[in-house]
């Protein structure tokens, strides 16, 4: 089983909270998710957008995002393993697109992670949503493949 | 997760194979995993069009491995072969020296964000989509 991570379950772990539940699955299971570059796009927005944030926390925060990044780029197989979005992911996308369910708080970003889980057998990882997923997930054609949730309730 | 060692039976059943064995080597942090968790029923080749079509066989290998299953005939019992590109496996030996004691990506968080933690971002909410337009197939 390999995980992939949607991009709230990567700003959960990228936070590495001591109190989130995810955080410590991945510590304790040791765990090297895989993220698409694409779901680093929601995360670093997320990290630059939320308010709450003070300047010196935002500073943290995207240290950690940078070395994310350079680890999924150079694929190292370190810490994160880079998902990749390929030809056959993107006709699966495609099919995935038509799914009403979910549409209003399932963002087109995160579908691309599904996407790719779909297409290997990945178990996506959510942290966010999760009957919005679980529907979302039932409403999937057989012919295109199954999508296997792993969920972890918001902390 | 084992990987199911039975007789290969469908096409289905060999892509489900290959993709069990991707998904172990990438939960071991091996990138080179994905090379075989990609493939798909494109890639188990029919008697036919092993015959007609080799060459693509082999230039299809470059990006998923091909699965070709030889019949049974007089002793010989019926056995499938995969064509690998010969990098894909040096790359892979190479990379099974990854190291099990390994900082996980939530203990180098930790250990950057320090002892005054902070909350995971908020990921904005996805802006409204519109439902997929009704096509008329029927022309």
């Amino acid at each position: 089983m390999a995980y992939i991570l949607t991009s709230w379950a990567a700003s959960r772990v990228l936070s590495g909270h001591p109190d989130d539940d995810l955080t410590h699955w991945v510590t304790k299971a040791k765990v090297r998710p895989m993220i698409a570059i694409a779901t680093m796009g929601s995360v670093l927005h997320g990290i630059a957008t939320d308010t709450r944030y003070s300047a010196n926390q935002r500073s943290r925060m995207s240290l950690v995002a940078q070395e994310a990044l350079r680890d999924i780029h150079e694929d190292t197989g370190d810490r994160l393993l880079r998902a990749e979005f390929d030809i056959r992911a993107a006709e699966i996308l495609a099919e995935i697109l038509n799914i009403e369910e979910g549409q209003d708080v399932l963002s087109e970003l995160d579908l691309i992670p599904a996407a790719i889980a779909i297409q290997h057998n990945h178990t996506l990882i959510v942290g966010h949503e999760i009957e919005a997923w679980e529907n979302f997930a039932g409403e999937i054609a057989p012919e295109t493949g199954s999508l296997t949730l792993m969920t972890f309730a918001p902390s | 997760m084992a990987v199911a060692r039975k007789e290969p039976g469908t096409k289905a059943d060999i892509v489900n194979r290959l993709k069990s064995v991707g998904a172990l080597l990438m939960r071991k942090g091996i990138s080179g995993g994905a090379y075989f968790s990609g493939a798909s029923l494109n890639d188990i080749a029919s008697q036919r069009d092993t015959k007609d079509h080799f060459a693509e066989r082999l230039r299809n290998a470059a990006n998923t491995p091909q699965v070709i299953t030889v019949r049974a005939r007089k002793d010989e019992p019926e056995r499938t072969y995969m064509i690998v590109e010969l990098d894909k496996i040096t790359n892979l030996a190479e990379s099974l020296e990854v190291e099990e004691d390994f900082e996980t990506i939530s203990e180098y968080a930790m250990r950057i964000i320090g002892d005054d933690p902070i909350p995971p971002a908020r990921i904005p909410k996805p802006r409204k989509r519109q439902a997929p337009p009704r096509m008329n197939l029927q022309g």
